[in-house]
């Protein structure tokens, strides 16, 4: 074998092995902080460059890799495709700038103190979730992207956030426990936990001798688990608690990076794995149908409560983490419906990962955003803010440009996902009425709640008079560069769409392509 | 006999850490979320079936008289996270005590 062909062939690990050897390297040199701080934005590039070359080099079709060279039902197999890949490429862009902006802005003795290590722990957790082809390998990164997250969270550990540590540690475990009685239960009923297997077995239930109500029973438990760690209706109530008390670049990766992992899961498990036991329903009711109807319902819920709930927040952190269960419920929305009709799978698809994205960029932006306004004036309370437009520019476009990416103005990137959804009802072949009437009265709902948040948060923080509070301080201009940076990308991702969009076709494509996802796994050795 | 004693042994597993997430003592909270967590591992070992011999192959055993190896293989696994999460878990504890000097659920979050 060639030395290239071997290159090729290990490449869908390189990206874990990257961030893994950064996440160590930074550890062990943490007696110089330059030498850390160096060590870290090396291994960001390194993993930006290594995710962006597989995203182009798997567009022709999914890579996989079976670890130790065990055949693919017995060992545990890697698969990277275009959809995993899109979402880690813009994880590890969050990622990068959650890093540029802590170099700054986070004490110099908590950044020798393994912070760097911890984020890109976080980072290696996320790309084993995204990429793995099995069951119970999944819900061992989520274990560990979750410990990562356990300790961020609680980094200064002050009073409000060990009490907000202990909610979110509590609910994870919890949450984990339900996922291990789940994993077990479909591995004792279908006998696989290899996901392209289990979905090749599910296509065939009588052969493979699997009892489908059982099955449905546990794909219900896992849905409820990446509900709770998506933050869906009603189990939201950690979003706020949490956001409020972490560090602002931990919210920004939390609602980047980690709630990401479990949408990402929720969509693999629920449109690569389950659709082939689809054509076997039971009577009237097939797992797809019930997902979609309970999905269509919580996330409907998430989209008013978040919204409603956003408009009476006086704190930025908690105006932001309202709308990020608002927004949430906006990703999952058109999931809902892609579940229950199939027709339009793939056009719900493209608008769900663009809203992800567009969500992702923007709320990275404003929470740290959020965290320099803290930092410099020392309160998140939008009654202590005002004129901030005048007092810091820069920081003001940012916010601005971001907020209103949220709620969908054109040109900016979140116009498309928005539009993307109002299509989804409109263009396609007539669905059933009653769906495609109150998915748009929702979608109205809540952008209108979205856009008066918005306005919300941006009159009384940074329009009128100049508050005492914000003209006696100052934010260092170093560290709103970074919100600029996000600020383009969502901005150049909006007036350049034509050009990312066949990316975004692609992930779409890959992550509803049940029998190429079982070819590449199981034939393609 | 066996998988009526395991059910018995499990549920009351699964009722006792629902018990004592309950409690108001957050100390027990986490007691029980540990043994939910716990009586989940035992479970997963019942889900590999429990009636074969031990899963070492050797001439003289065919494969279908052992035990399904790869659930105790999860297990082991997930024994090691839950200890990673237990330990931590446990040291935040001390933290919230030390920070709120109380460890009682209706005073640290009553007054939200």
């Amino acid at each position: 074998m060639s030395t290239s062909a071997s290159i090729v062939s290990h490449s869908p690990v390189l990206p874990l092995l990257i961030a893994l050897l950064t996440a160590s390297l930074t550890l062990l040199s943490r007696r110089s902080l330059k030498l850390t701080i160096s060590l870290s934005l090396l291994g960001t590039c390194a993993y930006v460059a290594s995710i962006i070359s597989l995203l182009f080099s798997v567009q022709s079709g999914p890579l996989v890799y079976q670890f130790s060279a065990w055949p693919a039902p017995y060992g545990i197999s890697f698969v990277a495709d275009s959809f995993a890949l899109l979402l880690l490429c813009i994880a590890a862009i969050v990622t990068a700038g959650v890093l540029v902006y802590s170099i700054t802005t986070v004490d110099e003795s908590k950044q020798k103190f393994s912070y760097h290590s911890l984020l890109h722990f976080m980072l290696f957790g996320a790309t084993g979730a995204l990429l793995t082809g099995d069951l119970f390998n999944l819900f061992v990164w989520f274990e560990v992207t979750l410990m990562t997250s356990y300790v961020l969270v609680t980094f200064y550990s002050t009073s409000k956030q060990t009490k907000a540590g202990m909610t979110y540690v509590i609910l994870n475990l919890i949450g984990g426990a339900f996922m291990l009685i789940s994993i077990g239960g479909i591995y004792a009923t279908t006998g696989t936990l290899n996901l392209a297997d289990l979905s090749h077995r599910l296509s065939q239930p009588d052969l493979y001798n699997i009892s489908m109500p059982s099955v449905m029973l546990f794909s219900m438990i896992l849905f409820v688990v990446f509900a709770l760690k998506s933050g869906l209706v009603p189990l939201h109530f950690w979003v706020p608690i949490v956001y409020q008390a972490a560090p602002s670049p931990i919210s920004a990766l939390l609602s980047g990076v980690v709630k990401k992992v479990g949408l990402y899961a929720m969509i693999r498990i629920f449109f690569t794995v389950f659709p082939s036991g689809d054509s076997t329903p039971l009577g009237e009711l097939s797992i797809l149908t019930i997902f979609g109807i309970s999905l269509f319902i919580l996330s409907a819920a998430s989209i008013i409560f978040g919204g409603i709930s956003a408009l009476s927040q006086d704190n930025i952190d908690n105006l932001l983490a309202y709308s990020s269960i608002s927004q949430m419920g906006f990703i999952m929305l058109p999931l809902s419906l892609a579940a229950l009709f199939p027709s339009i799978r793939q056009m719900a698809l493209i608008a769900t990962i663009i809203l992800t994205l567009n969500h992702s960029l923007a709320k990275a932006s404003l929470f740290l955003a959020s965290g320099c306004i803290k930092n410099a004036i020392g309160s998140a309370n939008l009654s202590d803010l005002g004129g901030l437009s005048r007092h810091s520019p820069i920081l003001s476009i940012s916010v601005f440009v971001s907020i209103f990416s949220l709620v969908g103005i054109p040109p900016i990137f979140g116009f498309f996902g928005k539009l993307h959804l109002l299509i989804l009802p409109l263009n396609t072949e007539p669905i059933q009425t009653m769906y495609s009437s109150l998915f748009i009265l929702i979608l109205l709902v809540g952008t209108v709640l979205s856009f008066l948040y918005a306005i919300h948060l941006w009159n009384t923080g940074f329009w009128g008079e100049i508050s005492s509070t914000v003209s006696d301080s100052t934010i260092p201009v170093q560290n709103q560069y970074i919100l600029l940076f996000f600020t383009l990308m969502l901005i150049s991702l909006g007036v350049g769409f034509e050009s990312i969009s066949p990316l975004i076709e692609s992930a779409s494509r890959s992550a509803i392509d049940s029998s190429g996802y079982i070819e590449a796994v199981l034939y393609h050795r | 006999m066996t998988p009526l004693i395991l059910a018995l042994i499990l549920g009351s597993l699964f009722s006792l850490g629902t018990f004592l997430l309950l409690r108001r003592d957050l100390l027990k909270a986490i007691l029980g979320v540990i043994i939910l967590g716990q009586a989940a591992n035992v479970y997963l070992i019942t889900m590999g079936g429990i009636s074969g011999t031990v899963p070492v192959l050797s001439d003289s055993s065919s494969l279908i008289s052992i035990t399904d190896p790869l659930v105790q293989a999860l297990v082991l696994t997930a024994i090691v996270i839950s200890l990673g999460t237990t330990s931590f878990v446990l040291v935040l504890l001390l933290r919230v005590y030390d920070e709120h000097g109380t460890l009682d659920i209706d005073r640290l979050w009553g007054q939200l």
